[in-house]
C-alpha cells in the first residue's frame, strides 16, 4: 500500500483556473450562471428538508 | 527543447476519450478539482501538428499525472487494434519523473487488481488505485491517492461535487446540441465547474 500524497498547495480561485486553462472572463461568466442553477448550497438544503420533515410528523 | 517548468496545481489527466468512460471521466474531474487540483489533458491537444512534441510539455507542465488503463483493450471498430495512447502517455509521465526525481508524481488507476499485471508487467511492483468501472470507485480511489495539508476534502464532499457536475454535464450536453463532452471546450468548461462546486461543496472553503 503506498503512502498517499499530501498536496500542500493551496486550492486555485476560479480566475486562476481559468487563467491556466485559457477560459475568458465572459465564458466564466455563463459558467458561474449555470453553477447557479443546479442543487443549493448544503446548508439550505438540509434546513428545507429538515422543515419539511417537520411539518409532515405533525 | 526546453522543458517547462512544472506548475504544482496542475495534475495530467490520461483517461480513454469514448462515451462509456464518460461517467469515469466526470469523476476524475471532480474528484481531481475536489483536491485543489486542474487537471489538464491531450483533449485539449487539437490538430495533429507537432502533437507529440505538445503532449511532452504538457506532461512536463504537470507536477502530478493520473494515469486510467482499464480500456486498454482491442477495439472492436475495424481494424480492430488495441489502445495504444493510455500506456504511451504514462510511458512518457514515467519517463519524465525518473529525469526529475520528486519533480512529477504518477498514479495508475485500474478496473481490476489484476489486469495490469498481465497488461503492463513492467509496472510490477506498482499498485494501481482500483475503482471497480464506477464512478464512485474513481472517487474512493483518488481519495486513496491523495490528501490535502489543509482543506482537506470530506468522501462525501468529493461525492456531491461530482454529483453536481453530472448536472451540470447534461446541461452542457443541451447547449452542445448532441456534441460530446471529449472536446477542449466542454472539459475546460468541466474543470471551471468542479473548481467552482468545490468552493461550494468544501465545508472548509465556503468560509474563505
Amino acid at each position: 500500500m503506498r503512502a498517499r500524497t499530501t498536496i500542500l498547495t493551496p486550492f486555485p480561485t476560479a480566475e486562476e483556473t481559468a487563467a491556466e486553462l485559457g477560459v475568458n472572463e465572459k465564458r466564466l461568466a455563463q459558467l458561474r450562471a449555470l453553477l447557479r442553477t443546479i442543487g443549493e448550497p448544503h446548508g439550505k438544503v438540509s434546513l428545507r428538508k429538515l422543515a419539511y420533515k417537520r411539518v409532515k410528523k405533525k | 527543447m526546453k522543458r517547462p517548468r512544472p506548475v504544482e496545481k496542475v495534475a495530467f489527466l490520461n483517461i480513454p476519450y469514448d462515451h462509456r468512460f464518460e461517467s469515469l471521466y466526470l469523476a476524475f474531474i471532480a474528484g481531481l478539482c475536489g483536491f485543489g487540483l486542474i487537471p489538464r489533458a491531450t483533449i485539449e491537444i487539437t490538430g495533429s501538428r507537432r502533437r507529440l512534441e505538445r503532449i511532452v510539455n504538457l506532461i512536463q507542465k504537470c507536477r502530478y499525472s493520473f494515469h486510467d488503463l482499464s480500456r486498454v483493450e482491442v477495439d472492436r471498430a475495424p481494424p480492430p487494434t488495441p489502445r495504444f495512447n493510455m500506456p504511451f502517455e504514462l510511458g512518457l509521465a514515467v519517463a519524465h519523473a525518473m529525469n526529475t526525481g520528486a519533480g512529477h508524481e504518477w498514479f495508475v488507476f485500474e478496473s481490476h487488481s489484476n489486469r495490469l499485471k498481465k497488461s503492463l508487467s513492467d509496472l510490477d511492483g506498482t499498485d494501481p488505485y482500483v475503482h471497480e468501472g464506477a464512478a464512485d470507485g474513481v472517487i474512493r480511489a483518488l481519495a486513496n491517492a491523495m490528501s490535502r495539508a489543509r482543506n482537506r476534502p470530506q468522501l462525501s464532499e468529493l461525492r456531491e461535487i461530482h454529483r453536481d457536475l453530472k448536472s451540470a454535464a447534461r446541461k452542457l450536453k443541451r447547449e452542445l446540441r448532441g456534441g460530446s463532452l471529449f472536446e477542449a471546450a466542454p472539459f475546460k468548461d468541466l474543470v471551471m465547474l468542479a473548481t467552482l462546486f468545490a468552493k461550494r461543496r468544501i465545508a472548509s472553503l465556503r468560509d474563505t
